[in-house]
């Protein structure tokens, strides 16, 4: 994670709500200002977290390539194991707090994430990240749940 | 050269003062300004929960209750950090002294309060606006004296001249060491003297490396009042009306009346006022960015809050108390964190900058004085020189 998050990849996130909302740890130590893009962005997630078909999609919209891997546990020691190479990573937030505690990852480029002012405040409110300058909420309290109606044959409206 | 000695000896003492001034607003003043906003802030966030938990009557809201309890440990931990890093300053700790008593009277009120309410004893909403009324007229005005003392200190310390004295210091060394060279050559017609030249070629790297020193310092002051100090006042002006904003509007839902004097706290904020300055402000695109979030954030709460205050007008009390614990509480939590959190990213540009303006003068005590005594003791042996010659 020492590594700064693209800025392309972020610009273009503000629209694809499916990355957006990922915990943000983006880049190692005190923000530095300017972004740069190296046409790379890694992601490690938890297993069947994203539809990995969606990639593809999300790659042609930012005009990135995307590095995208399933191997996320919060149990297997995070960035210890997975080294800090990492531009997006999805920890559970208590481990998230330890990670912007110890100073590992950058605060948020907040000009290229125009949906930063969408978040609701009860995420903003975390005494490890006020105002969430660190980390973005994603899947939090509840599991999203998506479906193709035309498979279903029906609205859900309810589980 | 005893001449030589006293003046490293000077320029050495007013630049061991210049250096421990520097520390200072770096380590302590600097500090306290931050810490005295973020108490401010915390006890904003604390007031806000309070006031919605108490709406919530007897079943209370959870969350509330621990944001409230969340923003008192805040609030409690950094008027700590102020009482450590205030250092003698009596009037901070009689200040601060006053604060912890208004602080227990404070959070016993609210407290009593909420039991009030859950029990459905009478005096409950008289308990939260006495709270309320404890805090903008005991702790904020305290914690603002902090901040202004703490100001005042920064502007001496920031103004500070004895590096011009230092430097006038050197300068009449190196003219003295120049013009004894000059003499020497033009009353015994010897064209140079090495050990004088040595003398003279010291004093000058002393005066150009502290000059360096010194505009390195003067620079960092500068930057760190424009590109952050101004913002963080800012911010403040903008957390205060805030404050005042919010307080007006939950009293008014107390009251069961609409509120006064809303549409001035707006005016003073919106358009051109507080809230564009902050952007106008902020230094990077990144802060930019933060800027425009609190005033996306600023314009949901007031949104929130009109239909609060509309229902009060329309006598709707309920849907005015509904408005205020719920959309317009988290709307204005949102805001006054975004509002902090921009604190905190002018909070670490501005003591970067201090520690820079601090770090640029750390070698110069010792280079002051090692080099007057070097120069010292090549101006003696110049003149032993010479007086050998002589004889």
């Amino acid at each position: 994670m020492k590594r700064l998050s693209r800025r392309s990849f972020l610009a273009s996130s503000a629209a694809s709500a499916a990355l957006l909302g990922l915990p943000g740890c983006v880049g190692g130590g005190v923000a530095p200002e300017a972004v740069t893009s190296s046409g790379l962005v890694r992601v490690l997630n938890w297993t069947e977290y994203l539809d990995p078909e969606l990639l593809p999609t999300i790659e042609a919209q930012i005009g990135d390539t995307i590095v995208y891997q399933e191997l996320w546990e919060d149990n297997y020691g995070g960035q210890d194991l997975f080294g800090p190479q990492w531009d997006i990573v999805t920890p559970t937030n208590w481990l998230a707090a330890q990670y912007i505690q110890d100073g590992s990852v950058q605060r948020l480029p907040l000009e290229f994430i125009p949906n930063h002012k969408n978040i609701d405040p009860v995420f903003l409110t975390n005494g490890w990240d006020r105002g969430a300058r660190f980390h973005m909420p994603w899947q939090s309290g509840i599991t999203g749940i998506a479906y193709d109606p035309n498979l279903t044959g029906r609205e859900l409206t309810s589980v | 050269m005893l001449a030589l000695i006293a003046v490293g000896a000077v320029a050495w003492l007013l630049t061991d003062r210049l250096v421990s001034e520097t520390e200072e607003v770096a380590t302590s003043t600097g500090e306290v300004l931050i810490a005295t906003q973020q108490v401010s802030a915390s006890f904003a966030e604390a007031d806000a929960a309070a006031v919605s938990v108490h709406l919530a009557g007897a079943d209370g809201n959870r969350e509330q209750r621990r944001l409230f309890e969340q923003a008192t440990d805040r609030a409690t931990s950094s008027l700590e950090r102020v009482a450590r890093l205030v250092g003698d300053d009596e009037r901070s700790h009689e200040a601060l002294q006053d604060i912890a008593a208004a602080t227990t009277t404070y959070a016993g009120l609210i407290e009593a309060a909420r039991l009030a309410s859950i029990e459905e004893l009478p005096g409950a909403d008289a308990m939260l606006r006495q709270a309320s009324s404890v805090n903008r007229s005991e702790i904020s005005p305290d914690v603002q004296s902090i901040a202004d003392w703490a100001r005042a200190r920064f502007d001496d310390q920031t103004s500070s001249v004895w590096y011009a004295v230092a430097i006038i210091l050197l300068v009449i060394a190196v003219g003295v060491l120049l013009g004894a060279q000059f003499m020497l050559s033009r009353w015994f017609r010897r064209l140079i003297n090495v050990p004088l030249v040595a003398a003279s070629i010291v004093m000058i790297v002393l005066l150009v490396l502290s000059s360096r020193g010194f505009a390195t310092q003067q620079q960092a002051f500068d930057d760190a009042q424009t590109q952050a100090f101004d913002a963080i006042q800012i911010s403040e002006q903008i957390q205060q009306s805030a404050y005042r904003h919010r307080a007006l509007s939950t009293t008014a839902v107390l009251d069961g009346s609409a509120a006064d004097g809303l549409i001035d706290l707006e005016s003073a904020l919106e358009g051109s006022g507080l809230l564009a300055q902050a952007r106008d402000a902020a230094s990077s695109d990144r802060e930019r960015a933060g800027a425009d979030e609190v005033i996306a954030r600023w314009t949901r709460y007031v949104d929130e809050n009109r239909r609060s205050q509309d229902a009060l007008g329309r006598g709707d009390v309920a849907a005015a108390e509904a408005i205020t614990q719920g959309a317009a509480n988290s709307a204005f939590n949102g805001f006054n964190t975004t509002v902090e959190a921009a604190l905190l990213d002018n909070r670490e540009q501005f003591l970067n900058q201090l520690q820079t303006a601090s770090d640029s003068l750390q070698w110069l005590r010792g280079l002051i004085l090692g080099g007057s005594l070097l120069a010292a003791v090549f101006v003696w042996w110049g003149f032993a020189q010479r007086i050998g010659e002589y004889r």
